[in-house]
């Protein structure tokens, strides 16, 4: 099994925390870069900003996207890394508290993978973060970097 | 005027003509001459010759004639006189002229021959009266009397003319009965009409509807002028129209005339030139449209009251809409904002709560492992409240999207699922196949969810628990109806069922948010449908709808 990286795009510090404790305790040892805003995340992906040094072919295994985002909403980094060649078949998981219809057409409108709704009960939001790992980190075939 | 009186009148005219031949005749001859002493001496064979003159004349006129002495003895008639009168040359020769005169009419008829007699010249007999003939069969016919005088020896001879004016009189009485009937036609015709002097503009006539609509007796209108039955201000244009009204009969429009007491009425008018009396004037037919115009009126009035009304209303609903956008948009960003930020918080209690719990337990004794489970209870519960809140508000907004919606299948849908995730063997499911309305599936189905969820919930303490869904027309609509056998509730409260965050059950007994209900109604509300329940305590509870 390697080790790509997750790339977790999350605001909010207790939702981040919550959000590794689940994917640790679901034993999915990935790296794990957690980018706090949407710019941070464009930047992080792009080899931007602070990122310069990051090489974009090493691209993540797996974007679990929240919305609601400082700087850069979560549509709007979607809409980048949809429109770049580079990134175009990354997954990407869109993880968000909202249920709103507009939020979700628009996801996947946008070329989204997949949308989950974070439960309020962490039992069952430890069982949501399972099977997105076991879907997309072992059973999903993504398109192979070139 | 009748060909039987044209033709009677030319004939009258014809005789005067052959009068003043014939006294051209005896200006000729020895009649007259007679008179003259000077000329007596070659009188006889003249006087012969020309009574000869006179005798062909008279006989050959058509016209009955007759030659009768001052006192009234018949000296000469002609055939014509035969036929009119019935009696033979004979029987009337020589004989007074009273032989041909009806015995009741003889002594005036004599009086006025001596005045005549006293005072000779050409005449009509008695004009003005009617004179009868006295026929052999002593029936009586209609003449007319032309008296000639014709001066003689000695006296005066009278050359009387006698016109059978029978047909004439046939025919003045057929004229005076249809002028008869057509003065009927106007004076009680319910129309008001009347005939004005089209230069002095004096009333010459008026039919009782006039009489009647102005209030003027018809001598009053008589001695008036049409523009005293107008308003002042109306005047100058009555002047106007009615110098430029043309001959025809043609409609002059509608005008305001005034009555007696001053009262003001609308009349349609139609006027027609004509000849009346010899005078050049105008019939006028003046129809009442009054209560037509005052209908009128009111109707544009109202119209525009109705005009007004609408348009305020128009603006108001404009207004109420950008406030009711506002609000809306107000209320999506609020929900937006609940959907994304309220629930982070509540995640974090409950997923803290639960590391605790789990990283931390041997620390925690029984109470404080208590007081966690309570925060992550009410975190959950939290929870629930704003995405029923979130529900219900997405039910406000949303549009509705009509199609034909099967609710007996939606309904076994929702029941099947609620079975699966969490089998009960011992309830019975009883739904009428084939319910079917037009509306919005979406919405329906969150009703639906409602209801069946509600029935699901409060059967579940009770033995064996029943969940129906039926539908039956009542009072001309289909009623819907989701009951169960459940724990219903007292319907003294039944007016708080459909509120908002209002609970008949405490959340000890049965779990809940108090918005199902609401968010039900709503969506019912929305369809234009009505909902209503009918319970009691321990005997279940029946929620009737319409759509």
């Amino acid at each position: 099994m390697d080790s790509k990286t997750i790339l977790v795009v999350e605001d909010n510090p207790d939702d981040e925390a919550l959000m590794l404790r689940a994917l640790r305790k679901n034993g999915i040892a990935n790296e794990i870069f957690v980018a706090h805003d949407g710019v941070e995340a464009v930047e992080y992906l792009f080899g931007e900003g602070q990122f310069s040094e990051r090489k974009v072919e090493d691209l993540p295994e797996l974007i679990l996207l929240d919305l609601k985002l400082p700087r850069m909403d979560g549509l709007d980094v979607l809409r980048r890394i949809r429109a770049d060649e580079r990134t175009r078949y990354v997954p990407v998981v869109v993880l968000t508290t909202s249920s709103e219809q507009r939020d979700i057409v628009e996801s996947y409108d946008l070329g989204a993978n997949s949308y989950v709704t974070k439960p309020v009960d962490f039992l069952e939001f430890m069982e949501a973060t399972r099977q997105l790992g076991t879907y997309w980190l072992l059973l999903n075939r993504s398109v192979p970097a070139t | 005027m009748s060909e039987k009186r044209k033709s009677s009148i030319r004939r009258q005219v014809l005789a005067e003509k052959e009068l003043s031949d014939i006294k051209y005749a005896l200006d000729q001859s020895s009649i007259v001459a007679m008179t003259d002493h000077t000329e007596r001496v070659n009188s006889m064979a003249a006087h012969h010759e020309s009574e000869e003159r006179l005798r062909r004349m008279i006989e050959h006129s058509s016209y009955g004639k007759l030659l009768m002495d001052q006192n009234g003895t018949i000296q000469l008639i002609n055939r014509e006189i035969e036929k009119q009168f019935g009696f033979s040359r004979e029987e009337m020769l020589g004989k007074n002229i009273e032989l041909l005169i009806p015995h009741d009419s003889r002594p005036r008829s004599i009086r006025l021959l001596r005045k005549f007699i006293s005072n000779p010249s050409p005449r009509t007999m008695g004009s003005g009266r009617e004179l009868y003939g006295l026929r052999s069969d002593g029936s009586q016919f209609p003449v007319e009397i032309g008296l000639n005088p014709l001066p003689s020896e000695p006296g005066i001879m009278v050359l009387v003319t006698v016109t059978d004016i029978t047909e004439r009189k046939q025919a003045e009485i057929e004229l005076r009965r249809s002028e008869g009937r057509y003065r009927e036609l106007f004076d009680n015709n319910p129309l008001p009409m009347w005939v004005y002097d089209a230069d002095t503009l004096d009333f010459l006539a008026v039919n009782q509807a006039t009489c009647r609509q102005y209030g003027y007796s018809r001598d009053e209108f008589l001695s008036m002028k049409l523009i005293e039955i107008r308003p002042d201000a109306d005047v100058p244009l009555l002047l106007e129209n009615v110098s430029s009204t043309t001959e025809s009969l043609q409609k002059s429009g509608d005008w305001r005339h005034r009555r007696k007491d001053d009262s003001i009425l609308f009349v349609e008018i139609s006027s027609h030139e004509l000849s009346f009396a010899g005078r050049k004037s105008r019939l006028v037919l003046a129809n009442d449209v009054t209560d037509r115009r005052r209908a009128e009126m009111e109707l544009r009035g109202s119209e525009e009251r109705y005009r007004e009304l609408a348009s305020t209303l128009e603006r108001r609903v404009a207004e109420r809409t950008v406030e009711l956008e506002s609000v809306n948009k107000e209320l999506e960003a609020f929900a937006y904002s609940v959907s994304h930020d309220l629930r982070a918080p509540l995640r974090a209690m409950d997923g803290f709560s639960l590391a605790l719990l789990e990283d931390y337990a041997e620390r925690l004794d029984g109470t404080g492992k208590n007081f966690l489970d309570r925060i992550r209870n009410a975190s959950q519960q939290m929870s629930r409240l704003i995405d029923d809140l979130l529900s219900l508000s997405r039910v406000t907004r949303s549009d509705i999207h009509y199609a034909e919606v099967n609710l007996s299948s939606i309904a076994k849908e929702i029941v099947n699922r609620y079975q699966e995730l969490q089998p009960r063997k011992d309830l019975v499911v009883d739904m009428q196949d084939g319910v079917k309305v037009r509306g919005d599936e979406r919405l329906l189905r969150i009703a639906l969810e409602n209801l069946l969820s509600n029935a699901w919930k409060f059967t579940s303490k009770i033995e064996d628990p029943l969940i129906t869904f039926t539908s039956a027309e009542h009072d001309g609509s289909i009623v819907h109806c989701v009951a169960d056998n459940g724990a219903g509730f007292d319907m003294r409260f039944a007016d708080k069922l459909f509120g908002a965050f209002q609970r008949l059950h405490s959340a000890n007994e049965f779990e809940g948010t108090g918005i199902g209900l609401a968010t039900v109604q709503r969506i019912i509300n929305r369809h234009g449908g009505r909902i209503w329940a009918d319970s009691g305590v321990s005997k279940g509870a029946a929620f009737y709808f319409t759509i």
